[in-house]
């Protein structure tokens, strides 16, 4: 085991486990509605430790981990509520993982059977019958010849897990004397060989161990139940060269259901193998009937890895000793290099204070340092060189090479090379680029995911490589560079690039996704979603890597730092991560910004651009939208926030609080504008948002020394530390996200594609932003803004007609043409040359609403007449622009246009009950669902809908959060509470995604939420909690009988 | 501020060479916070400066007057105005800063209107009830209370502030 190795897996498991208990007691009392976050924090931290542990070879911790991280996976699908036994289990179980830290050499002979089969018991409740029967079931394992059993104490159900992950089984048999004088190898040093080639399953000694006492036998022979992605004959032969063992017995294994075999003969053809010549053997599916397995899946996958299996195990070993023999030449040369002393950082901090004293103690030099002395200026001038050159020895100081860290990788690519059949060669460049060790310490994590993930995701196998026209041997490349006052290191590999069809459909599965938003999403948007929490595309979950943790933890981290990852990726070509972070975090450029006498500083990751607004348009570039100050940043409506009111009030913004400063500042700015003055803002950026700061005056770049704040003051989200200014007087940092949080701009919601299209606009000005359009020549009409994906530019003479369908070709793909003439009686399109495209978001199929002429963007509040103009496919109508302007529900357009595209009906007449405040929402969602068949009865607030509920019997609830006189919070507390159907299915439609709004709905009782407004998800949302409600109530009635 | 370092070293001094008697005597750093007389122990103080260039931390709590570089070191300054009860006042000129040990507070200091005299006082005429003299709600933060010569001073414990304070 490697000593360094390890004692980073130690730290880094502590320190996962340092938090898990706690994390672990949160889930408990959110048994119910587990949040996300949550699960997938306690999931990320077990596949850690599991990943960690199988990397070196630490088999019970591996065991453990791997269990424990099953049942929270079952806990993330929602198939098992963390419910106080589950939770104790794995408080056990990480508890023991904890003591086995402690000593890891004695970890593999501590005792971990209890709570193994603790977390197997839970495991197995959850699981099917059937597969509760396999688990119950030992396995019979024979000799498929003479029919001998082994003594194996295996289930049935882990032997055909092995195989459902395309491992194959044998039964290898040693003859250990032989081992130890052909092979020169210790039976631990074997095991530990086997190990790294696959899974020891179960092992016994024949005679067995107990019969030790009487002395060594002649013969001790050692059967291993063996799982392993290489084939046979590929085995069969490594282990004949690595062990030299002439007596070797390789045994293909066969299993059958004890119950079964004593009538049902196994029907396999027979073939022992005795080692020199091992016959492929594929492993036999059971052949005993229940439950009858399709045609056998022949274990396809590892079998393409023959030809390179052999040759990628035997460099394995070879490099071991070469890597041993290179760490000895490196040891004794550091010996006679440098002379060095260990300091601590807490000194080292000390030098850096007095260094910034003697800093501002050189400026008051200069201030009052007499110009026309000459021999003083000389001294002084002197002073600010010496000073300036300590600081930065100083900063020096904190300077770690990278080499330091890179140091690491070649055993990891090494070892992942062997245990993953690939031949992968590691180069690095750039040992000498220094950077902060705490930026180095906390780089360890994510560049080791980075490495990871391209040998197992990047490098293909060599004859796959070889058929791709490729070398053997892939070649994973780290490099590190200094450029732009940044650091860069880079993770590249020649492998096969990232698979964008196998993104798509994990998307689909992941429903990250839909087909038509994937359908337009371009190749470096689809790439983004590998960062996507969740997503991962290895189809094997391997100790490695796989089951969706690993680029959304890296990025995650390298953003904590204040840095960026990107990636590009080129098909058969290669994946190349691309890091950039700051050189140190101790200093970090800022921009300083004056409001009144005070500065303050705004760190450069999230500086975007300055703007200055002048004179006239002071008042008139700058808008109110809703509650909120908005600026069209180049078509992009960019919320604004007063940093001099942000900083007057310590309570967070609400709606109300935001309104006061808009209408405050509306008259104000008139003035200003008046008066000729300016307005500067910083455009800002978290994560994807953006938003504008409003400061008096923007005073110039500078890199600031960071200091944390004081403890009492911690708390107060707006800032991140506090700095020391050229002049002694200090300013506070600002703290972005903190800052947007304040403001209540909503930022919080998730990270990530996700989010990507919920861009500024529709933030600020929640979803009452109208796209105003002309069809005909007289009609004026209006969709809603969030309801479009985008807008197309096409012209005429490019529509194709095809019998009476119509089509453009958007993005390569031929788009339906909806025309409002043909699917309402109003006036025929405009005959313009240019014409517009309205694609609309979340369809099945390609289509978009032809306009031909764009007005404008009317944020209003619109008050939908429904009854003045009535006709299927209209919404209502209202007055905007002092013209009547038709609400046209493009949905029901498409349903119209296309009768497949309607959704399906449910049989039963359902009621549903809609409490949603904006008449258009009402109107819309009132549609949507009436196209699913149900009975609607809308209301305007919480108030009115309590009415409706204690009148009259609903299936289902539907309500907006937030309402006028009784918001849908508590609408739902009102029924849960009551007498009528407290136990309503409830879904929350909200237009906030902030993670406070949906967990108080949550915790209310709202069974589901969804975020306005995806007709589709929407309905199949309700149906499933339908289906789900009905069979409630199906299991009630039939436990009644 | 100079005299008032050699006032308060000459004090010790002097303090160092008597204590050998019987009763424990209690030595304070006196000021004065709104025409009150105050006392911090001795012990607990680590300097006094004048340094008042304060920058404000808004959102903060009242109590936290904002930060004030002294050598390089930020430190937050504490009025003790709001705790104690007493009307707040804006203007900072002539005031000092008592820089608290970081043992009982680390980078903190109280803004004070004006230091007095090291104050010697045996242990047995500190009295315990200091609710009613404080003026105000600030009651845990007082520790004690010690008639003087014609005046009161109320003995504050510093910790209390920071822990208001957070």
């Amino acid at each position: 085991m490697d000593q360094s190795l390890a004692d980073e897996f130690v730290i880094e498991s502590k320190e996962h486990l340092d938090t898990i208990e706690e994390d672990l007691l949160a889930l408990e009392r959110q048994a119910d509605n587990p949040p996300r976050p949550l699960v997938d924090k306690l999931f990320r931290a077990m596949h850690s430790i599991k990943g960690g542990a199988g990397f070196i070879g630490l088999k019970n911790i591996n065991a453990l981990a791997h269990r424990m991280e099953t049942l929270l996976s079952m806990v993330r699908s929602g198939d098992l509520k963390p419910q106080k036994p589950v939770i104790e289990v794995l408080l056990e179980g990480s508890d023991r993982i904890a003591v086995m830290l402690d000593d890891l050499k004695a970890s593999d002979r501590a005792e971990v059977g209890g709570v193994m089969a603790k977390l197997d018991g839970l495991l197995d409740a959850k699981a099917a019958p059937q597969v509760q029967k396999q688990i119950a079931t030992p396995a019979k394992i024979q000799v498929r010849e003479t029919k001998k059993p082994f003594a194996f104490r295996v289930s049935q159900y882990a032997l055909r897990s092995r195989k459902a992950e395309n491992c194959f089984l044998f039964v290898l048999r040693f003859d250990l004397d032989q081992v130890a004088k052909a092979g020169g190898m210790s039976p631990v040093a074997l095991v530990r060989d086997l190990m790294r080639a696959g899974e020891v399953i179960d092992g016994h000694l024949s005679p067995p161990e107990s019969d030790l006492r009487q002395g060594v036998p002649g013969k001790l022979t050692y059967d291993v139940l063996f799982a392993t992605p290489i084939p046979q004959e590929v085995m069969g032969q490594l282990l004949l060269d690595r062990m030299n063992v002439p007596d070797l017995k390789v045994v293909a294994v066969e299993e059958a259901d004890v119950v079964e075999s004593a009538s049902a003969a196994p029907v396999a053809p027979v073939a022992p193998v005795a080692a020199p010549v091992p016959a492929p053997a594929p492993v036999q599916k059971a052949a005993a009937p229940p439950p009858p397995p399709s045609p056998v899946p022949a274990p396809v996958p590892v079998e393409s890895a023959a030809a390179g299996g052999t040759t990628a195990f035997k460099p394995a070993a070879e490099a071991e000793t070469k890597g041993a023999a290179q760490a000895q030449a490196q040891s004794s040369s550091d010996g006679g290099g440098k002379e060095t002393v260990r300091i601590g950082v807490d000194l080292l901090d000390e030098l850096m204070n007095l260094a910034g004293e003697l800093v501002l103690v050189r400026n008051q030099q200069l201030m009052v340092a007499d110009k026309a002395d000459s021999t003083l200026r000389a001294a002084v001038q002197r002073l600010n060189l010496v000073a300036s050159e300590m600081q930065g020895a100083i900063m020096r100081t904190r300077m770690q090479p990278m080499g330091n860290l890179f140091n690491r990788f070649p055993r990891v690519v090494r070892d992942l090379g062997g245990k993953l059949g690939k031949q992968i060669e590691l180069k690095i460049n750039g040992n000498d680029v220094e950077v902060d060790k705490t930026i180095l310490e906390s780089l360890a994590d994510p560049l080791k995911h980075l490495v990871r993930n391209s040998c197992d995701h990047g490098v293909e196998t060599p004859d796959v490589r070889q058929a791709a026209g490729k070398s053997a041997a892939g070649t994973v490349h780290l490099r590190a560079y200094h450029e732009g006052g940044q650091i860069n290191i880079e993770v590249a590999d020649d492998g096969r690039g990232v698979n964008y069809e196998r993104v798509k459909k994990k998307a689909l599965e992941n429903r990250l996704k839909t087909e038509a938003e994937l359908a337009r999403m371009s190749d470096k948007e689809l790439v983004q979603l590998l960062f996507a929490p969740g997503f991962s595309t290895a189809e094997q979950v391997t100790d490695v890597s796989g089951r969706g943790v690993g680029l959304d933890v890296v990025k995650t981290a390298i953003e904590k730092l204040g840095g960026q990852l990107e990636v590009e990726t080129e098909p058969g070509k290669g994946t190349t991560f691309h890091l950039r972070l700051p050189l140190t975090l101790a200093i970090i450029p800022c921009l300083v910004v004056g409001m009144g006498e005070w500065r303050y500083a705004v760190p450069q990751v999230n500086l975007e651009e300055l703007v200055c607004l002048y004179d006239e348009e002071v008042s008139s570039k700058v808008e109110v939208a809703r509650d909120q100050e908005v600026y069209r940043l180049r078509n992009h409506l960019l919320p604004l926030v007063r940093l001099d009111e942000l900083l007057a009030q310590s309570k967070p913004f609400d709606h109300r609080a935001r309104a006061a400063i808009a209408e405050r500042h509306v008259a104000k700015r008139k003035e200003l504008a008046a008066k000729g003055g300016t307005l500067s803002f910083v455009v800002v950026k978290v994560g994807l948002k953006r938003f504008g700061l409003i400061v008096d005056r923007v005073i110039g770049t500078e890199e600031i020394v960071v200091k944390p704040m004081h403890p009492a003051v911690k708390h107060l989200g707006v800032y991140s530390g506090a700095t020391v200014m050229g002049d002694g007087r200090v300013a506070l940092i600002l703290d972005i996200e903190g800052v947007a949080r304040h403001a209540g701009l909503g930022l919080e919601g998730g990270r990530g594609p996700q989010t990507e299209e919920k861009s500024t606009h529709e933030m600020v000005a929640d979803a009452h932003q109208m796209l105003l359009f002309r069809y005909g020549e007289r009609e004026q009409y209006a969709v809603a803004l969030p309801l479009i994906k985008r807008i197309e530019r096409i012209l005429a003479k490019d529509i194709e007609r095809v019998g009476e369908k119509e089509f453009i070709t958007v993005d390569g793909i031929p788009t339906a043409i909806l025309r409002l003439d043909r699917l309402l009686s109003v006036t025929k399109a405009a005959d313009n040359e240019r014409m517009f495209l309205l694609l609309p978001k979340h369809t099945t199929k390609p289509c978009g609403l032809l306009v031909s002429q764009l007005i404008d963007i009317e944020q209003t509040m619109v008050e939908l007449n429904t009854s003045s103009h009535k006709e299927d496919g209209v919404l209502g109508t209202a007055v905007v622009r002092k013209h009547l302007t038709l609400f046209p529900d493009i949905y029901r357009l498409i349903e119209k246009s296309d009768p497949s595209e309607k959704p399906k009906q449910r049989e039963e007449k359902l009621r549903v009950l809609l409490a949603e405040d904006t008449s258009f929402f009402r109107q819309l969602v009132r549609g949507y669902l009436e196209s699913g068949g149900f009975e609607v009865m809308a209301a305007e607030n919480g108030a009115i809908a309590l009415d409706l509920w204690n009148q009259h019997d609903f299936d289902l609830l539907v309500s907006d959060l937030e309402m006028p006189v009784m918001h849908g919070w508590d609408l739902l507390k009102n029924i849960r509470k009551g007498t009528r159907n407290p136990r309503v299915p409830a879904l929350a439609l909200t237009s906030l995604s902030s993670e406070d709004s949906i967990s108080r709905a949550q915790a209310v009782g709202y069974d589901r939420y969804e975020i306005k407004m995806d007709r589709g998800r929407f309905l199949t949302t309700i149906n499933e909690m339908l289906d789900r409600a009905g069979k409630r109530r199906g299991s009630l009635i039939g436990a009644g009988t | 501020m100079s005299s008032v370092d050699a006032t308060l070293t000459e004090a010790a001094k002097a303090r160092a060479a008597a204590t050998a008697e019987a009763v424990q005597v209690r030595r304070y750093c006196s000021f004065w916070v709104g025409g009150h007389l105050f006392g911090i122990d001795i012990l607990e103080v680590k300097e006094i400066n004048a340094e008042i260039a304060f920058t404000p931390i808004f959102h903060a709590p009242g109590q936290v007057r904002g930060y004030v570089n002294i050598r390089g070191q930020i430190h937050l300054v504490i009025d003790p105005r709001e705790p104690l009860g007493l009307p707040p006042e804006e203007k900072t000129d002539g005031k000092m800063l008592l820089i608290f040990k970081p043992s009982v507070a680390e980078a903190s200091a109280m803004l004070v209107d004006r230091v007095g005299d090291i104050i010697e006082v045996p242990e047995d005429r500190i009295e315990d009830d200091a609710d009613q003299k404080v003026p105000g709600q600030g009651g845990e933060l007082a520790t004690g209370v010690c008639k003087l010569d014609g005046q009161l001073m109320v003995v504050l414990n510093p910790r209390g502030f920071l822990s208001v304070a957070r």
